[in-house]
């Protein structure tokens, strides 16, 4: 049998969640100009929040759902308001310092509350797999295949099609002069925060199942983010989208035909070759250095 | 000086070794590996701090340090002795590899590009189970001198951290550290001043590896048992939190934020939930309150007690009164230097300028032909030519955008026309990379100040001696004789100077502390100093009082009358172009719309046009 289609979609599968993942990450990026190094521990938490209502309280999956993308958007919203705003004109670095601090303490407050300890995370749908000549895919797996395939595609509804989103994007280009216009900036930055954050914990639930759900374990789905966000261009919100896919694919294609064992290395590798060719990621803007 | 920094260090080391028999063994374990965090956190601050990368995969190059070493004494039966100097020169190599990456993003890019090297590294180590063991880890031999006590241990230690402190004060104050900072807060600048960014972040890369690897070897021979586990991102971050915590880009900040956050989760017997937690607030803490980190908010205090405002904007206006007063011995002193022998230097600095031809001859000096630049579709800079004759100073005007400073960057090379020729004295310039110039005695300065604010005056014009300094970074490291000679000579002559411009009591201010007038004066003299043949100034009374201008422009004449230097400068303030410039040359829209004497350009038709638009030159026309 063939094992290229299998590990083809398989790879779409998974991919799909790191681009979730990603359009969160360039979300925050493009309308604040900060990387969040705690994105991954975020959707983390809000993905502890999800585990607790479904083992402790029996919610179901759906309900467990909101209650997590709610605590993903309030958690971005703390972040922009509570700890970024006073450092708002603090420089990249303190940025990153200060996002790199939030995510140490969340990954803690997790580990204090509910242990380090690896859990078992519920799929979101049981069920025998479903078989279309050679290739197998679970339900769960499709679920999160068209669940992230409609989030990106809601998402980019809402920053072309309102008014929100058309405020999004002029602060993504440039944020004093849609000041000076009268658009409320530091509200569409809460809110980009918050939507950024909600996207990563909804892909986060999905992810949860795949890979045990720990309070250090999401560091590594953030890397995976960060690398199909980096490989599409960062800048790019459809360039994260397909960093994310492309991202999924590869990493199961060299499992697959290669080895289990080095992904990460082969991955990081890629993206090293992608950069080194195209600094500016697959579908980004070129970078314009400007002197004087 | 040097004895007395000499006691200082016998006198700390003592205490270190001193306070040791007053300590339980597991006390000792912990301060002794508190140095280890030392020597990384160093290692991190000279690539993060000093040369402005942000590294957040530290951890794999602490795992090739200490494995190299583990590796080398187990399997070839090194000596500990030889075994770590050779892991911390290993990993100095591996850090190479994150060089290519380096070089070509930005800095948030590179960030992510490191974390993919820690897990990458994080990755390999189980996998390459036949080397490393695996995860079960490998056992090492411990350090000893007899017994192998832990205070053995922790003696070991402390003369090794204080040895590894020694040698990065010996690189942070040496041209290199100068040229890190430079290189960091304003790329262009340090390029323009002769620093070329590839070479000076090899250095850094090496040497923050080197410094990593180093405590790489020592934590195994200190731990006696090293596994993959010892180096996950956690650690990546924690370093990256102790320099945070401490302050970039000071020796001392690296040293309290890793003996500071190594220490607090024992302190506080702390679990590891709070000690994370701890972390995670102090770095919030950090950014928000401190954000230069401990001992760089001590700097500061320091400096805003000793440097108020008020203070040297009185100075400031006093000192362009002397800066005019001394000018006139200080340009004949420098001139008669150029002509006869340079200056002399026990180490021999490389013969400046000897293709410098008289002055006031004439002939032209810069000749600027059919050059275009197109960024995308917008043709920035259209098939402008024009010459500047040696002994002149021309004015470059022209409305915003009409690109006048692409222009200077073409000239200083940051950008790279799509054709047309730029000939200095007969030579190609398009030849040359931005930090070749300089050698050439093309000077330019910036339109926003191309200062390094965390440095002091002095440090600033040193910068600009970099392309004279001969020692490499082993020499400096090392602080051999031969290092500190030159260091010396270059410091002394350059407060010198700074003492014949009347300046030398600014020697020691952080140039961010100063005010505007007086960062454009030292701008341009740190220019003049360079001892340019062709000076480029960017709009060099921007922003300037009226009285500030006629001295500025005072001063630029006297550079031209009485050092020889040709001056080309870009300039808004039209009385000030013309009432010094020689010529002048206008630009609009990228193309040359008129060139002559002042007079004649300033009621140019087309330039009244560009000025002020179609209508008012059809109204001035009729």
């Amino acid at each position: 049998m063939d094992i290229l289609p299998q590990l083809i979609v398989s790879g779409l599968a998974a991919g799909s969640l790191y681009a979730l993942m990603a359009l969160g990450l360039v979300l925050i990026f493009r309308t604040t100009d900060i990387v969040n190094f705690a994105h991954g521990d975020m959707a983390m938490f809000s993905t502890f929040v999800a585990y607790v209502l479904i083992t402790a309280y029996g919610a179901p999956f759906w309900a467990a759902l909101l209650a997590a993308v709610a605590v993903g958007f309030l958690l971005g919203v703390f972040m922009d308001q509570v700890v970024l705003r006073p450092a708002r004109r603090a420089s990249v670095i303190s940025l990153l310092i200060a996002t790199l601090g939030v995510a140490l303490i969340l990954e803690s407050v997790a580990g204090w509350l509910w242990g380090w300890e690896p859990k078992p995370f519920p799929r979101a749908v049981r069920g025998a797999p479903l078989i279309l000549g050679d290739v197998v895919i679970s339900r769960h797996s499709l679920l999160a295949l068209g669940v992230a395939v409609s989030c990106a595609a809601g998402l980019f509804a809402l920053l072309k099609l309102t008014r929100l989103g058309t405020a999004m994007r002029a602060v993504a280009q440039n944020r004093l002069a849609a000041q000076l216009l009268g658009v409320p900036v530091e509200r569409i930055s809460m809110l980009s925060w918050g939507i950024g954050a909600a996207l990563g914990a909804i892909a986060g639930l999905f992810i949860a199942p795949f890979v045990f759900l720990e309070p250090a374990g999401f560091v590594k789905v953030m890397l995976k983010a960060f690398a199909a966000a980096v490989l599409g261009g960062f800048t790019s919100l459809p360039g994260a989208v397909v960093g994310g896919l492309l991202l999924g694919v590869f990493d199961n294609l060299v499992g697959g035909y290669l080895t289990t064992q080095l992904k990460e290395t082969l991955v990081f590798a890629l993206i090293i070759v992608v950069l080194a060719i195209r600094p500016q990621g697959l579908l980004g803007e070129p970078l314009h250095r400007r002197v004087a | 000086m040097d004895r007395r920094r000499w006691l200082i260090w016998l006198l700390l080391l003592g205490l270190l070794l001193l306070a040791a028999p007053l300590a339980r063994g597991y006390t000792l374990y912990v301060w002794a590996l508190a140095g280890v965090y030392v020597i990384a956190a160093i290692g991190l601050n000279l690539l993060t701090g000093y040369a402005g990368q942000i590294s957040l995969g530290h951890a794999g190059l602490l795992a090739i340090g200490a494995y190299g070493s583990a590796l080398l004494v187990t399997k070839l039966g090194w000596p500990l002795a030889l075994s770590i100097p050779a892991a911390g020169l290993l990993t100095g190599l591996v850090g190479l590899v994150l060089l290519i990456p380096a070089l070509r993003l930005t800095a948030i890019y590179f960030a992510i590009a490191t974390l993919g090297f820690g897990a990458a590294v994080a990755q390999l180590l189980p996998n390459w189970s036949g080397l490393t063991g695996g995860h079960q880890g490998l056992r090492v031999p411990k350090m000893a001198l007899a017994a192998g006590s832990d205070a053995e241990r922790y003696a070991l230690m402390a003369l090794a951290t204080m040895l590894m402190i020694a040698l990065a004060y010996n690189l942070v104050r040496s041209h290199l550290g100068r040229a890190w900072l430079a290189m960091r807060d304003h790329e262009p600048a340090a390029q323009a001043l002769g620093i070329y960014p590839p070479e000076l972040k090899a250095y850094a890369f090496v040497a923050s590896a080197f410094f990593t690897g180093i405590a790489g070897g020592l934590y195994a021979h200190l731990v006696g048992y090293i596994s993959p586990g010892d180096f996950h991102l956690g650690i990546s971050i924690t370093l990256f939190a102790m320099i945070a915590v401490g302050g970039f880009a000071t020796v001392p900040g690296a040293v309290l934020g890793a003996v500071f956050l190594s220490l607090l989760p024992h302190w506080l017997s702390a679990t590891r939930e709070l000690s994370q937690i701890l972390y995670g607030v102090a770095l919030v803490a950090v950014v928000v309150f401190l954000p230069y980190g401990i001992w760089g908010q001590l700097l500061v205090g320091y400096y805003r007690l000793r440097f108020s405002e008020e203070r040297w904007a009185e100075r400031g206006r006093a000192l362009l009164a002397r800066l005019q007063r001394a000018l006139r011995p200080m340009a004949t002193r420098l001139a008669l230097a150029a002509s006869s022998n340079p200056v002399s230097l026990a180490v021999e600095p490389q013969t400046r300028n000897t293709k410098r031809s008289q002055r006031g001859g004439g002939g032209p000096l810069l000749e600027v032909e059919d050059v275009t630049v197109r960024f995308g579709g917008l043709k920035a800079l259209d098939s402008v030519s024009f010459t500047v004759q040696e002994g002149e100073i021309v004015g470059l005007i022209g409305p915003n955008g009409a690109g006048k400073t692409t222009l200077f960057n073409v000239i200083s090379r940051f950008y790279s026309p799509e054709s047309g020729r730029i000939v200095l004295d007969g030579e190609d310039l398009l030849k040359l990379k931005p930090h070749q110039l300089i050698e050439r005695g093309v000077v330019r300065t910036f339109q926003n100040i191309g200062l390094f604010p965390y440095m002091s005056v002095l440090d600033n014009l040193l910068v600009g001696e970099h392309r004279r300094f001969r020692s490499g970074p082993v020499s400096v490291a090392l602080g051999l004789p031969r290092a500190k000679r030159e260091e010396r000579l270059f410091r002394a002559q350059a407060e010198q100077r700074l003492a014949e411009f009347g300046l030398l009591m600014l020697k020691d201010a952080y140039v961010w502390a100063l005010p505007y007038g007086t960062k454009k004066l030292i701008e341009l003299l740190r220019a003049l100093l360079a001892e340019p043949r062709l000076l480029l100034l960017d709009e060099p009374v921007a922003g300037m009082s009226q009285e500030e201008r006629e001295r500025m422009g005072q001063l630029i004449r006297r550079a031209r009358d009485e050092w020889g230097v040709t001056v080309l400068l870009v300039e808004h303030d039209m009385s000030f172009v013309m009432g010094l410039c020689d010529r002048v040359v206008a630009l609009s829209f990228g193309r040359v719309i008129a060139e002559g004497r002042p007079e004649e350009v300033a009621v140019h038709p087309h330039v009244v046009e560009a000025y002020l638009g179609e209508e008012a030159s059809l109204g001035s026309r009729a």
